[in-house]
């Protein structure tokens, strides 16, 4: 009798459209022929260190993305969405258009990035510390002036709870255009490509970024093929 | 799928309190009032229009056109469009709210059904749902059993979903009489509420055996607190 004929119910060989395929770690995974997919570690691991919180709080600091609200919401977390991007892009336009319409005068010095930056803070992210338990960073930190991003990294660490996690991404070479990104399951995150409303500012050493998570009791990265360097870390 | 579809209606031509004309914020529109009477904002609801539709217009409701201007409290039992600017409290808990695209809210807003596709800044509450369609720019909390997001939108805040507070007391005195000795209980916790089907939390096995074999540079190790 051929045994091999006839696969058993139950077994992979029967449901072969369900095997998922992907090209390597930190690479499009092309799946049902959507190239913007990619396999994620950073996500994998960042879902499990989360898995067992219990009535938790979650911020997302990018686009609000219905597929990562009903994703977390329906794991039992409160989300909240604060799309910083934006509002910083919306802040340094105000900034410098105030800057543009101050008459000229010795007593009107334009105000210096840090104070920009120390202006801007003070109005985002005030939460209560320790409120979070999760927080998705995305590629955020691409994307902000230079003195900005130690003041995020400390406020993010102010903001999670102790044993908190958050999950960043941070482009090893200069991005060539930005992108959304929405979670597709346990560890499958969707790259969409937008336009860039800020041109990325900068691309991270391994080091840079450990650095400016040193608060953070502990620290991981992930880089892929792609050059896309995923961040956990845990306060 | 549940919900009863909008049924074809004659023309509404010559109907008292009924706009004639199907378009969107026409401009021989009255502007609403704030502090409407209960009976009604403009025109009569009706109930067929319970449905969601992704057009603004809302031929049986009122519609505040683009120009006019509100400070105040503003209630009713009328699905209402919104075009113009608000600044205040909306409570049209039996009806449905629209916020076109040049609409501009700065109220905290409760009603059955919120759609907004221009902006609003306060706190939305909907009783059946929200949505928030590709050009609506929202900054305020979120509370509903369903809420849709559209790709574009700009949301900053809270999003809880699940009954909320007024549903779950609804449902509590609806089931009163019947229940004496246990009336059934919803969820506590807003936001906390699983969809039917829904995976339990994240049952993934330790990534720290699974990572070792993937190409990764693994810096630091974790342990899960």
């Amino acid at each position: 009798m051929n045994w091999m004929s006839k696969p058993r119910l139950g077994s992979t060989a029967a449901a072969p459209l369900r095997v998922k395929k992907y090209d390597s770690i930190g690479m499009p995974a092309s799946r049902n022929g959507n190239e913007n997919l990619r396999l994620s570690n950073g996500l994998k691991d960042f879902l499990w260190l989360i898995s067992d919180v219990e009535n938790g709080r979650l911020l997302d600091l990018g686009p609000v993305s219905q597929a990562t609200l009903n994703f977390f919401i329906e794991r039992g977390f409160r989300v909240t969405t604060d799309d910083l991007q934006r509002s910083w892009a919306q802040f340094r336009a105000i900034e410098e258009e105030k800057q543009r319409n101050l008459p000229p005068s010795d007593f009107n010095e334009p105000l210096t990035a840090e104070e920009i930056a120390q202006q801007f803070l003070q109005n985002s992210l005030q939460y209560a510390d320790d409120e979070f338990n999760a927080v998705l960073v995305w590629d955020l930190f691409d994307h902000l002036d230079a003195d900005m991003l130690p003041r995020i990294a400390n406020r993010l660490y102010d903001i999670v709870h102790p044993g908190g996690a958050v999950l960043g991404m941070f482009h090893s070479k200069p991005a060539e255009r930005s992108y959304r990104y929405r979670i597709v399951d346990n560890q499958t995150i969707e790259m969409i490509p937008v336009g860039p409303p800020i041109a990325p500012e900068r691309a991270f050493q391994n080091r840079e970024i450990l650095n400016l998570f040193g608060r953070f009791r502990s620290a991981k990265t992930f880089v892929g093929r792609d050059q896309l360097r995923e961040g956990l870390f845990i306060k | 799928m549940w919900r009863k579809q909008p049924e074809a209606k004659p023309s509404p031509a010559g109907a008292p309190g009924i706009q004639s004309s199907p378009s969107y914020a026409p401009a021989t529109e009255l502007p609403v009032r704030s502090s409407t009477p209960s009976s009604g904002i403009g025109a009569p609801s009706s109930s067929t229009t319970s449905s969601y539709s992704p057009a603004p217009s809302s031929p049986d409701g009122a519609v505040l056109t683009s120009g006019i201007r509100i400070k105040g409290e503003l209630s009713g039992k009328a699905d209402l469009v919104i075009d113009g600017e608000i600044e205040g409290n909306i409570r049209l808990i039996e009806s449905r709210l629209t916020i076109g695209p040049s609409g501009n809210v700065k109220a905290s807003i409760e009603a059955r059904e919120v759609t907004v596709r221009g902006s609003v800044e306060g706190n939305v509450r909907g009783r059946e749902r929200i949505t928030l369609g590709s050009s609506s720019r929202v900054k305020g909390d979120l509370e509903a059993p369903r809420i849709a997001i559209e790709d574009g939108a700009k949301f900053k805040g809270r999003v809880e979903m699940g009954p909320t507070a007024d549903a779950r007391e609804h449902q509590s005195k609806r089931n009163a009489p019947e229940t004496v000795v246990s009336a059934p209980t919803t969820s506590s916790t807003l936001g906390t509420t699983a969809a039917p089907g829904s995976p339990t939390p994240a049952q993934t096995s330790s990534p720290m055996n699974a990572s070792t074999a993937n190409p990764v540079e693994p810096v630091g190790a974790h342990t899960k607190p």
